[in-house]
């Protein structure tokens, strides 16, 4: 499924780096502390998941290493 | 790297702490900018204009100790464009000694170079852009969030050259398979990037992945591109 960040999180993902060609493979940390990892966010906001979770519960987003 | 500290006595009688580049330029301590990324050209002119000249210097010394721990790095690609030089040498001589290894040597040469070319971007070493070089990016989104709102380039951002583009990228599937690209949707929207000589980028080749084959030109514009920069989108045909 396709969930579409707000643009607080928009914001920030324009601001780092790119995987590749639209595109950023990146782990998404949530508010009990779990961390979904390796999501692909395309255009900086649509997360690709395939566990549904609440945009406001995310704390953190990183560029996925490695 | 390619300097020496030292208290350097100048023409005038003075002293002054600095370091000395590739054994020809003083710079005085705080006034060098230190990114040895610095064009060497421009160092060398302004060397003309001056008419300080060192006339003695000593050199400071520097305890082994300071260099423990130091790492050593070879980039991928670096390593690879080494031994495919090397190897390419070996043949050489193996061919004018008439050794049956020539072959070998070569495939081995040329297996080399075909890593080195094929690093990706994100690996590579920071290059510059020609004069009037354009690059194409290909988006499933004509609101693409990594063009600013003044037509610029965010930092991190990757593109193709217009090379690239032209030579293969018919429709927004061609560029989906091209760059490796995860999208569901065609990249059908064409935004053209005119960045001025000089411009940091990275150069490589998008890697297999997302189910697709890669193999196209990808560049990383490492600062992003300031307004005006950027024209369109146009669209392709999706398929």
């Amino acid at each position: 499924m396709t969930i579409k960040l707000n643009d607080y999180w928009v914001s920030r993902l324009v601001q780092m780096p790119e995987t590749g060609m639209g595109y950023q493979k990146v782990d998404v940390t949530f508010k009990d502390g779990h961390i979904l990892k390796g999501l692909i966010v395309l255009n900086a906001e649509d997360c690709q998941t395939e566990e549904e979770f609440n945009v406001m519960d995310i704390v953190d987003i990183k560029i996925h290493k490695g | 790297m390619g300097y020496q500290k030292v208290i350097a006595t100048l023409n005038t009688g003075g002293k002054e702490h600095g370091i000395i580049v590739n054994s020809q330029v003083f710079l005085k301590e705080g006034e060098y900018p230190w990114q040895m990324r610095m064009d060497w050209n421009y160092v060398q002119n302004e060397t003309q204009k001056s008419s300080l000249i060192v006339t003695d210097a000593t050199l400071i010394h520097r305890e082994p100790e300071t260099l423990k721990g130091v790492r050593h790095i070879v980039l991928a690609n670096e390593k690879n464009r080494i031994l495919a030089n090397r190897k390419s040498l070996e043949a050489t001589y193996a061919r004018a000694s008439g050794d049956a290894l020539y072959k070998t040597l070569l495939t081995e040469s040329q297996n080399f170079s075909m890593l080195a070319a094929n690093a990706a971007a994100e690996n590579a070493p920071i290059t510059l852009t020609e004069l009037a070089e354009i690059f194409k990016r290909f988006s499933a989104y004509a609101d693409d969030k990594r063009v600013t709102p003044g037509k610029g380039l965010t930092a991190g951002t990757f593109a193709t050259t217009k090379e690239d583009a032209d030579a293969n990228i018919k429709t927004g599937t061609d560029a989906v398979a091209r760059y490796a690209l995860p999208n569901s949707k065609p990249a059908s929207n064409v935004f053209t990037i005119s960045p001025a000589k000089d411009t940091e980028v990275k150069r490589g080749t998008a890697q297999p992945a997302n189910n697709q084959p890669g193999g196209g030109v990808e560049v990383i514009f490492v600062n992003g591109l300031p307004g005006g920069t950027v024209t369109g989108p146009i669209t392709i045909p999706d398929k």
